[in-house]
């Protein structure tokens, strides 16, 4: 639904999806008119990557794109329709990089020390 | 690897809908502002100097850890509320269905909620509060790519992360940076609140849909 600045004191309960995936959704539809190149757009996307929790507690770090056509954590439902396979707890993804600079003396530099 | 741990107070008044003036939207339910007492940034227990005058680049322009105002924003750890108001960042030029900023459903009840509790158990504010921050080996780690520092935001010892996962506001969401006590704490706290169908619960989908 759209972004709207008032309260409107109407409840706002309703269908829910995981923020993640609805973020997806929300550009996917955007782009296209339609959620018919979701999946597409969320194989083409170099970021998402998971692996599976309980990997990832064992010590597993072999994060996979979460659209992989093998065993993602998103697919294709008989439906045709997008699904998320797995609970939301069943999954740890990857951080995008995230660097803190300072500037000395005109130059940025990355911080290194607490 | 340590633990960062920032004082600082949190307004209730940052919550939207009250918060949304001006250029603010508004704090929804898993991103909170907090004044930082920056004599009070500790790490393992030592002052520490990493934050100041700290900036990331968020596509592509500086931004500040610590605002103009002293604040920090906080992306609550583990958890992930519906959303308030999620701009995409499509292009005017390619965009097929009309463009801003979308809203799911349960995104304004969640920000109310936590906003009404707060003040409910605590007072109108602004409330004292400590920003928890485990697993830091580097600077670096302390903020996601929008140079939000990514904790737990502690209020007389309530966790607010939790209290979102308890209460069925929030969904958990997991990061490789997480500690395996943390995600075990946060997988038990939603599977509960799943089980009791709290709130989100109850109308959970995992099949895509898009009510524009």
């Amino acid at each position: 639904m759209h972004f709207s600045r008032t309260d409107s004191g109407a409840s706002d309960k309703g269908p829910v999806l995981l923020p993640k995936l609805f973020r997806r959704c929300a550009a996917s539809y955007v782009t296209h008119g339609s959620l018919q190149n979701l999946l597409a757009d969320i194989r083409a996307s170099r970021s998402d990557k998971f692996v599976r929790t309980s990997d990832f507690l064992k010590g597993g770090v072999a994060f996979k794109q979460w659209g992989n056509a093998q065993g993602g954590a998103v697919r294709a439902a008989a439906s045709g329709k997008v699904k998320l396979a797995l609970a939301p707890w069943e999954f740890v993804l990857k951080e995008e990089p995230s660097t803190l600079y300072r500037d000395i003396g005109g130059q940025r530099r990355e911080i290194t020390a607490f | 690897m340590g633990t960062l741990r920032i004082a600082g107070k949190i307004s209730l008044g940052q919550f939207w809908p009250k918060g949304a003036v001006g250029n603010s939207q508004g704090s929804d339910a898993d991103t909170v502002k907090v004044v930082v007492d920056k004599s009070r940034i500790l790490f393992n227990g030592q002052s520490s100097t990493a934050l100041g005058s700290a900036y990331a680049i968020d596509k592509g322009k500086k931004k500040a850890v610590i605002n103009t105002k002293g604040e920090i924003n906080v992306r609550l750890q583990g958890v992930d509320a519906p959303e308030l108001h999620y701009p995409t960042t499509v292009s005017k030029q390619i965009a097929q269905a009309p463009n801003g900023h979308f809203r799911q459903a349960w995104g304004e009840s969640a920000s109310k909620a936590l906003a009404a509790f707060l003040r409910r158990k605590f007072g109108n504010g602004p409330l004292a509060c400590e920003v928890v921050s485990q697993n830091i080996g580097k600077p670096n780690d302390i903020c996601d790519s929008h140079g939000r520092v990514v904790g737990n935001v502690v209020v007389k010892g309530l966790d607010v992360n939790l209290w979102l996962l308890d209460n069925g506001w929030a969904f958990p969401t997991f990061y490789e940076s997480m500690l395996k006590d943390e995600i075990e704490e946060a997988t038990a706290r939603a599977q509960q609140a799943k089980a009791q169908g709290l709130r989100i619960w109850k109308d959970y989908q995992s099949t895509a849909f898009f009510d524009a």
